[in-house]
C-alpha cells in the first residue's frame, strides 16, 4: 500500500520519463538556434527548481522530521540567487557590460562551491536536534554577500577564464575540489542512510552523481558555448529536479502518511493501554474477593448460630456486617463485569432459552421482597418464547430492571411485560415509583450517578444501570427508559430473537 | 457418615468450609495441594471432593483430570470451587471432569444444601 502511494504506476514513470526527455529535447534545439537562448533557458529552469525547493522545504520546515532536507532547502535559495546573477552575466546578456566571460565562469564556481559545501554541511546537521533556521538564513546572506563582494567590489576572486586561452587552472582544479567535496557528501550522506527513506535516499544519491557528472563535464570545455557547457547544464537541471523530488515527497507527501502511522500507533498504545486497565481492575477484583470469603463465610456460620448462641445486639450487627459485605460484594462482581466488558473478555453463553420461563423464574424471585413493600407483581408473558442469546446474562439485565423497581417503588404494581415485535423482543418493567426528574434522565446509564431524592438513601452499587445497558448492547439489543416524575417509570429491554456474532 | 474431601490452599477457607460441613456431621479430609488431592482422593475414596481451582503446583482442573483418569467408573462428586473473575472457570471446570461448580464466595446459608444436590 505505501508502495503504491509513493511510486507512481508504472506508465506514469514512462510518462514523465517522456515528458522530461522531450522538455530536454526542446531545450537541446534551442541551443541550435541561439546557445545564449539554450543557457538562459536552462538556468533559467535550474533557478526555478532551486527556488521551489527553498519555497517548499521554508514553508513545511515544521512537516519535515528532517534538517538535512531544510537546510538544503536554505542553500538552494542561494545557490538559485548566484545562478541569475550568472545567468545575466553570461556572455552576449549585455548586463554587466565592463566584465568579460571570466565574470558568469567565477559566478558558476562561486555557486558551485556554495552547493557542494552545503551538500557537505548537511550530512553534519542530521543528528541535531534543534536547528535555528532563521541563523542559518543569516548565515548564506552573510556568505552570499562575500561572495559577491569579492567578486564585483574587491575583486579578490581568482580568474576561471581567459579570453583566447579558456579555463584557468584556477578554476580547473576547482572543479575537481567541488567533484571531491561531493563525493565526500555523498559518503557522509550514505553513512547516514538509516534517517532517509529508501526512495529519497535514492533520489539524493542520483542528485549529487548528477551534480559531479556536470562538475566533471565543466572542465573539458573551451568555449563557454561548448558541448560539455550543454552537457553540464542538462545534467544540473536533472541533478536540481531529483533534490526537488526529494523534499516534495518528504514535505508534502509523507508528513502526512508519517502523521498517520503516529496516530495509528499511538491509538493502537492507547487501546492496549485501555484493556490493561479493565484487565487490570478484573484481577484486582478477584483479590478483593478473596477476602470477602471469610467475611461473609464466617458472619453467616456465626449467624447460623453454628459457632454458639448470638444474642439480640450481636445479631444486629453480624447482620450489618454481613449486609455491607454482601454490598461490596455486589460492587465488586459489577466492576469486573464492566471491565470485562469494556476489555472485550467477555465470553457469552449463546444458547436457546424460553425467555417467558426466565422472566416467570425472576418474577417469582422477586416475590418475596415486593410482599414485604405491599407491591403487587403483574406479569404478562406469552406461553412460549424461546430466543437465542446469553441466559444468564438476560436474567442480569431482568432482575436490575425489577429490583429498581422495588426499589424505587413504595406503592402500587410493578408491571413486568414480555413482547415478541418482529426478528425481537422486548421485556419491559413499569413501576409506579417515584420517577426521574427530566433533567436526570440523561444521568441514569452513567457509573455511580445515583440520582439522589431528599429523605432517600438508596442501597446498590450504582453501576446496574450502566452495566444492563452494556450487556444489552453486547447482546445486539438496549435498553430504553421513560419516565414521569412521581408517576413512575418504564424500563424497556430489546433483544434480536437470535443474537448475531457482532461484526468486527 | 458420609466423608468428603477439601482440596483448597486457602488456610480462612479451609477451616471456614470444613467448620460448616463437620457442624452439619460430615466428616472432612483436607488437602492443600493438587497432587496432595489426588493421592488423598484415590486412596480414601470419599463421597465427595470440594476442589479449589486455583492451587499450587497442580491446578484444580488437572487434579480433576487425574482422580477421573484413576476411577475405574468416576463416580466421585467433584465440586469445583469458581472464581466469577476468571472467565470460562466454570465452563472449564465442568470440561476437565468435575460434576458441578459452587461460586466463591461461599455462602453459608446455601452451601449445605448445594452439597446436599450432589451426594
Amino acid at each position: 500500500m505505501e508502495k503504491s502511494r509513493l511510486v507512481p504506476k508504472k506508465p506514469f514513470i514512462y510518462i514523465s520519463l517522456l515528458t522530461g526527455g522531450l522538455l530536454l529535447l526542446g531545450l537541446y534545439l534551442t541551443s541550435l538556434y541561439s546557445y545564449l537562448l539554450f543557457h538562459s533557458l536552462a538556468e533559467i529552469f535550474s533557478i526555478v527548481i532551486a527556488f521551489s525547493i527553498f519555497i517548499l522545504a521554508w514553508n513545511c520546515r515544521n512537516l519535515i522530521d528532517n534538517n538535512y532536507l531544510i537546510f538544503l532547502g536554505i542553500a538552494y535559495l542561494f545557490v538559485g540567487f548566484i545562478d541569475i546573477i550568472h545567468t545575466l552575466a553570461y556572455t552576449g546578456m549585455g548586463v554587466f557590460r565592463e566584465y568579460n566571460s571570466n565574470l558568469p565562469t567565477q559566478l558558476w564556481i562561486a555557486a558551485r562551491y556554495l552547493e557542494s559545501i552545503s551538500l557537505l554541511l548537511a550530512c553534519f546537521i542530521l543528528k541535531k536536534k534543534r536547528i535555528k533556521f532563521n541563523l542559518v538564513l543569516l548565515g548564506y546572506i552573510v556568505t552570499v554577500s562575500l561572495l559577491f563582494l569579492s567578486i564585483f567590489y574587491w575583486r579578490i576572486f581568482p580568474s576561471c577564464f581567459v579570453e583566447g586561452s579558456g579555463l584557468t587552472p584556477f578554476k580547473k582544479i576547482s572543479e575537481y575540489i567541488i567533484s571531491l567535496i561531493l563525493a565526500a557528501s555523498l559518503f557522509f550522506l550514505l553513512k547516514r542512510k538509516e534517517k532517509f527513506g529508501r526512495k529519497i535516499l535514492q533520489w539524493l544519491v542520483i542528485s549529487i552523481l548528477l551534480t559531479i557528472a556536470s562538475e566533471l563535464a565543466f572542465t573539458f570545455y573551451i568555449s563557454v558555448y561548448g558541448l560539455s557547457n550543454l552537457i553540464g547544464h542538462i545534467f544540473k537541471i536533472i541533478s536540481f529536479y531529483f533534490i526537488y523530488q526529494a523534499i516534495v515527497v518528504t514535505g508534502l507527501t509523507q508528513p502526512h502518511e508519517l502523521l498517520f502511522i503516529n496516530l495509528q500507533k499511538s491509538e493502537e498504545k492507547f487501546r492496549e493501554l485501555d484493556q490493561l486497565k479493565s484487565m487490570f481492575i478484573a484481577s484486582m477484583s478477584h483479590e478483593l474477593r478473596t477476602p470477602l470469603n471469610s467475611i461473609i463465610g464466617f458472619t453467616g456460620i456465626m449467624l447460623q448460630e453454628m459457632s454458639g448462641e448470638v444474642n439480640k445486639e450481636q445479631r444486629k450487627q453480624l447482620s450489618l456486617v454481613k449486609n455491607s459485605a454482601n454490598h461490596l460484594l455486589a460492587l465488586i462482581t459489577d466492576i469486573i463485569d464492566i471491565s470485562k466488558i469494556e476489555a472485550g473478555k467477555v465470553e457469552l453463553i449463546i444458547e436457546e432459552f424460553s425467555l417467558a420461563d426466565l422472566v416467570q423464574e425472576v418474577n417469582d424471585f422477586f416475590k418475596v421482597a415486593a410482599n414485604k413493600k405491599n407491591l403487587k407483581l403483574s406479569l404478562e408473558i406469552p406461553k412460549r418464547l424461546i430466543i437465542k442469546s446469553d441466559e444468564r446474562r438476560t436474567k442480569q439485565v431482568i432482575m436490575n430492571f425489577i429490583s429498581n423497581a422495588i426499589k424505587f417503588t413504595d406503592r402500587g404494581e410493578i408491571e413486568i411485560k414480555v413482547k415478541k415485535k418482529d426478528e425481537r423482543v422486548e421485556v419491559s418493567v413499569r413501576d409506579s415509583g417515584i420517577g426521574i426528574k427530566e433533567e436526570d434522565m440523561d444521568k441514569l446509564f452513567k457509573t455511580f450517578s445515583r440520582i439522589t431524592t431528599k429523605g432517600r438513601v438508596e442501597e446498590g452499587t450504582g453501576l446496574g444501570l450502566y452495566l444492563s445497558q452494556k450487556i444489552a448492547r453486547l447482546l445486539g439489543g438496549d435498553i430504553t427508559a421513560e419516565s414521569e416524575f412521581g408517576k413512575g417509570s418504564l424500563f424497556t429491554l430489546t433483544l434480536p430473537l437470535k443474537y448475531k456474532e457482532a461484526k468486527a | 457418615m458420609k466423608r468428603i474431601l477439601v482440596v483448597e490452599d486457602n488456610e480462612t477457607n479451609i477451616y471456614l468450609i470444613s467448620f460448616i460441613l463437620r457442624k452439619n456431621g460430615y466428616e472432612v479430609t483436607e488437602a492443600r495441594t493438587g497432587e496432595e488431592g489426588v493421592k488423598l482422593a484415590i486412596k480414601d475414596k470419599p463421597d465427595l471432593i470440594i476442589m479449589d481451582i486455583q492451587l499450587p503446583g497442580i491446578d484444580g482442573l488437572e487434579a480433576t483430570r487425574k482422580i477421573r483418569e484413576s476411577e475405574a467408573d468416576g463416580t466421585i462428586p467433584i465440586i469445583a470451587l469458581t472464581s466469577y473473575a476468571m472467565t470460562g472457570d466454570r465452563e472449564r471446570a465442568l470440561k476437565a471432569g468435575c460434576t458441578g461448580y459452587i461460586e466463591k464466595p461461599i455462602n453459608p446459608d446455601t452451601f449445605i444444601s448445594e452439597i446436599k444436590k450432589y451426594l
